[in-house]
């Protein structure tokens, strides 16, 4: 595995000098530094960090608004402030809402490098509810390399046929990565990549039933979300495309303009159409791996052609 | 008096036992029963850390009813919650209301650090998390903050217990759908109900 890649903002070079060491030497990690915000923000905008560790005073600019910084562009990644002032001098008038984990520099470099590690292992700030068997999950996830499985035409036609099915304006399969949802086929619909927490399939995949929100702006999870609005959704049905061995790696999703409901059967209903879509994309994998890589065997291959 | 071994949170006369160090559970009821199970699980040995975190309210009521229901020598207990900021108190900090997640995110670590490494029962009480929510047109800066406090009490090996008020009259939110879609955030939950024989509290994990 990739060590772990640590941003480090601080102006002093001394102290900056004495956390890259810390988070590299005890910690293990691999550091990239910035010494402005507008070094991290640049920094981001080119290279995916694990954490962000900044010290509060920057020299007239501070550690909030590495974090507001942060927040836009990578809005999954824990951040640390790590520094001397007390939490009373700390200015979150502008972000009052802003979460950020906080450890007094005196407490010393080793607890740094264990909160950093626990942060990551564990996703500490995301604005979204993570599976149990996230990691798990996110391993099944890359099985399926879509590019190789060439499935968007059939998802294509099953997006319509279930969209006509159900009679709502739009369907589209999804596929629920590490840090955003990439969509394979849409119908009614014109989805790009999503960042995760910005789409309902992210809460989904954590429930074990056929999801339903029959109103948008009656859910305290999708209220404020923009992008919905933006697309005039106002209500959703996901099912879930869960691999044999029980992972979840995305949805095939219903939604409509208008508010409604969607009865017992209706669920049913989605949730084979879902099934069939799981197993075109397992046959499709198991198609182009080879018989070491759960891949079928020539007799297979000639049976299935 | 609800106690705590080396290895787990103990609570004998409620029937949770074993409650694992790290545990964060949100607790769902209603009316007096709800308050009354809120302080037992919060309750603890002498020289227990307890923390209570409840930033809709006044900072001196909360910070009364946590002497009044579980007690507990000087640097032991913590509160952060809103009121006046004119407090005298090293136990206590204020913050500007729920919508102020920032200040109660960065205090809530303050006062952690300040209790730290005195005992191994570390308590964390949180209401309401519907008034927190309610306070903010922002789910996911919501999720951010519990993630985040979730982490702190896991990391400390404590006991978090996170209040679901049903009964309360949310006025922007409907208390059901909030309850399934915060559930995944915590480790477990346990519903508050009064039986014929006492307060009941049943574990679903």
């Amino acid at each position: 595995m990739n060590r772990r890649l640590i941003l480090c903002v601080d102006t002093d070079p001394g102290r900056r000098h004495a956390t890259t060491s810390a988070l590299g030497g005890v910690g293990g990690f691999e550091v990239v530094e910035a010494t402005t915000v507008e070094e991290a923000a640049s920094l981001l905008e080119t290279r995916s960090v694990d954490c962000v560790v900044t010290e509060h005073d920057l020299g007239g600019r501070d550690g909030v608004e590495v974090v507001a910084v942060v927040r836009e562009a990578a809005p999954d990644t824990p951040c640390v402030l790590y520094t001397d002032a007390e939490p009373d001098e700390i200015d979150t008038t502008a972000f009052p809402t802003m979460v950020v984990e906080y450890l007094p520099r005196s407490t010393g470099d080793g607890r740094l490098a264990d909160l950093v590690a626990d942060l990551v292992r564990h996703h500490d700030q995301l604005g979204y509810v993570l599976p149990d068997d996230e990691d798990e999950r996110i391993e099944a996830l890359e099985r399926y390399d879509l590019a190789e499985l060439d499935v968007e035409d059939t998802f294509e036609r099953l997006s319509t046929l279930v969209a006509s099915h159900f009679d709502v304006s739009g369907a589209y399969v999804g596929l629920v990565e590490e840090h955003e949802e990439n969509y394979v086929a849409c119908y009614g619909v014109d989805l790009d990549a999503v960042p995760r927490e910005d789409t309902i399939c992210t809460h989904a995949i954590v429930q074990d039933e056929v999801f339903v929100v029959e109103d948008i702006q009656e859910d305290f999870r999708f209220r404020d979300n923009e992008l919905l609005e933006s697309l005039g959704i106002r209500s959703y049905a996901g099912a879930n495309l869960e691999t044999d061995d029980g992972n979840v790696v995305g949805s095939l999703c219903l939604v409509d303009e208008a508010p409604r409901t969607f009865d017992e059967a209706e669920r049913a209903d989605l949730q084979r159409f879902a099934d069939e879509a799981m197993e075109q994309l397992e046959l499709r994998r198991r198609l182009a791996a080879g018989p070491d890589d759960g891949g079928v065997d020539g007799l297979e291959r000639e049976v299935l052609d | 008096m609800a106690q705590r071994s080396t290895s787990a949170y103990r609570f004998d006369s409620l029937g949770l036992n074993p409650v694992e160090p790290g545990t964060n559970v949100l607790l769902c009821g209603r009316g007096e029963a709800l308050d009354r199970a809120v302080w037992k699980l919060l309750d603890g040995p002498k020289g227990a850390t307890r923390i209570v975190v409840a930033p809709h309210r006044e900072a001196r009521r909360v910070r009364e009813e946590v002497d009044r229901h579980v007690g507990g020598p000087s640097g032991s207990i913590g509160v952060v919650a809103g009121g006046d900021r004119d407090v005298d108190d090293d136990a206590v900090r204020v913050v500007d209301g729920p919508a102020d997640f920032a200040t109660a995110t960065l205090e809530l670590r303050s006062l952690m650090e300040s209790l730290r490494g005195r005992t191994d029962d570390v308590r964390v009480g949180l209401t309401s998390v519907v008034s927190l929510v309610e306070a903010v047109d922002d789910s996911k800066a919501a999720f951010r903050f519990f993630h985040n406090a979730t982490g702190r009490i896991r990391r400390s090996e404590g006991l978090g217990v996170f209040v679901l008020d049903r009964g309360i009259d949310a006025e922007t939110i409907d208390v059901d759908t909030f309850e399934q879609g915060i559930r995944p955030a915590f480790d477990a939950r346990i519903r508050v109900s009064e039986g014929p024989t006492g307060l009941s509290l049943d574990r679903e994990s």
